[in-house]
């Protein structure tokens, strides 16, 4: 009895290891990322200070690092036009095929959607420049905002869709009970009760258009000699800006890019968390 | 007028193949508290849900018979307007989490246009609290959500919440089946004062309740009314063996 007590503990004690290594090996790439980001962005931002957010990015041969607002602008404004695209439809979406599952057109709505999902954004980028840009004769912030918002909105529409299925049977047969049809459910009942849950797929939407570089590559442009042209002009965006500075052979433009990382990661960090918080505030 | 608000004939109803109701044959007078007893499973329900609609949203119902609610074959009126006149109360108490006490209340009155002003709306759910003898429990806390409440509490919000929708008939799905006992006697009391102003469909597994607050009663038992008829005689006078068993608590 003694000896196979023993064993177990043994047992117990290898597979605790086995998990606390493999959630070292799991955590130590994202906390070095972390690190190395705030470690060089941080040197950056200090030494730009908040001028690294409203100034315009230094040439080649500058001596200050200037700073990021044509791309933290073109960021803020592609991602928010984006979800103003695709939120709504991946809410109705979301909405008629949590209520009508067994319609033919509900089918026909998840399997197009969710095919989205496994469409590689870079390819979507293609696409936008090959409809949109060539037909508009330019790259711009609304291309590439159609760009994003095609790839946000399969995960919107996972986002709404499970929020839809978390409301209980009970409350929507309440609303049913008092005669309300399914619009006035969603406008009363359905909205009020997942409010938190909704926000925050919005958020997370928006998180994702945030963070995306490949469906700018093609359709955004990049623009480096004014803040904002116009949304029918050319944009920047801060992923797209890290990613064509990182290739350049500059120095100053590694440290912008370095800053811009920090700047990303900060803004990243604090959607996600509101985003969270306000899962945990959800109570049905 | 009629005196029935609700006329049965020979309803059958089938769920995914599976015979729920065979041939049940009712009426329901007006202003009346009609109690539907029957042991768990025997259809009560489903045949409760058969009068507003509510059944149109489970899969795979077949309906055979004439189910006519206020005059009218429920099939042939508006789904959404005929459960506004036959509001339903489920077993589970389901106030709207989002919504204070008053907005629970108050949401059935606007929806359904019952009042003009917000003074007669004030009124309403007062007088909606009131009859469920919940008023002096909550008038202090009006804005509070319903999970301040005590479960008995919410079920009377629930029922406060679909008298403010004003209905011709209420519904009421075992409504104390999860609540205490003093609750219970509460809904119970608010039951009876309702006589005048609402039709009472209730059903329920437990005959001591029926005893209680019923005006006229069936038992229904795998789909089938077993007996029918003024609650003092079928309680006092069963003429079935099954409703004897019934009432005696062996079924």
């Amino acid at each position: 009895m003694y000896k196979s007590l023993s064993s177990r503990k043994i047992k117990n004690r290898i597979m605790l290891f086995i998990i606390v290594a493999v959630s070292i090996l799991y955590v130590t790439p994202l906390i070095s990322i972390i690190y190395t980001a705030v470690e060089r962005g941080g040197a950056t931002l200090l030494e730009a200070g908040l001028t690294f957010l409203t100034n315009l990015p230094p040439t080649p041969l500058s001596t200050s690092v200037g700073g990021i607002a044509p791309a933290l602008i073109g960021s803020l404004l592609a991602s928010a036009l984006a979800i103003l695209i695709s939120t709504p439809i991946a809410f109705l979406a979301a909405f008629y095929v949590t209520e009508f599952p067994k319609h033919s057109l509900s089918r026909m709505c998840e399997v197009v959607v969710r095919s989205f999902s496994g469409v590689p954004s870079i390819v979507v980028s293609m696409f936008i420049y090959s409809t949109v840009v060539i037909g508009m004769g330019r790259q711009s912030l609304l291309a590439g905002s159609l760009s994003l918002s095609i790839v946000t909105l399969p995960y919107a529409y996972v986002y709404f869709t499970s929020a839809f299925r978390s409301i209980p049977e009970s409350l929507r047969e309440a609303a049913m009970s008092l005669g309300m049809n399914r619009v006035r459910a969603l406008i009363h009942v359905y909205i009020g009760v997942l409010r938190g849950s909704l926000v925050t797929g919005l958020l997370m939407s928006y998180v994702r258009a945030f963070g995306d570089t490949a469906p700018l590559l093609f359709t955004m442009g990049f623009l480096m000699n004014s803040v904002f042209a116009g949304v029918l002009q050319q944009s920047n965006a801060i992923p797209l800006m890290i990613f064509v500075y990182a290739l350049s052979p500059y120095e100053i433009f590694h440290r912008v890019a370095w800053g811009a990382t920090l700047v990303l990661l900060l803004i990243y960090l604090t959607l996600f968390t509101v985003s969270r918080i306000l899962v945990r505030g959800v109570k049905l | 007028m009629s005196a029935y608000v609700v006329e049965v004939e020979n309803l059958h109803l089938r769920i995914r193949g599976a015979e729920i109701l065979r041939g049940v044959t009712l009426r329901v007078r007006r202003n009346t508290i009609f109690v539907l007893m029957g042991p768990s499973g025997s259809g009560k329900s489903t045949f409760l849900r058969t009068l507003n609609r509510l059944i149109d949203f489970v899969d795979g119902v077949e309906v055979r018979g004439s189910v006519k609610v206020l005059g009218q074959d429920v099939y042939s009126v508006d789904p959404y307007d005929l459960r506004r006149r036959v509001v339903l109360v489920s077993q589970e108490p389901n106030p709207f989490p989002h919504m204070t006490i008053y907005d629970n209340v108050a949401l059935p009155a606007r929806l359904n246009k019952v009042v003009r002003s917000k003074r007669e709306l004030d009124d309403l759910v007062r007088w909606a609290l009131e009859k469920v003898m919940l008023w002096d429990e909550v008038k202090n806390r009006l804005r509070n959500y319903p999970h301040t409440l005590s479960g008995g509490q919410r079920q009377r919000l629930c029922l406060a919440r679909a008298l403010a929708a004003k209905p011709e008939v209420l519904l009421l799905d075992e409504p104390t089946a999860n609540i205490d006992p003093v609750n219970t006697i509460k809904i119970e009391e608010s039951l009876k004062s309702l006589r005048d102003e609402v039709t009472v469909i209730m059903v329920t597994h437990m005959p001591h309740q029926a005893v209680r607050v019923a005006d006229h009663v069936a038992l229904l038992y795998s789909g089938v009314i077993v007996e029918e008829g003024p609650a003092v005689e079928v309680f006092m006078n069963p003429k079935k063996e099954i409703t004897n068993e019934f009432l005696r608590g062996a079924l």
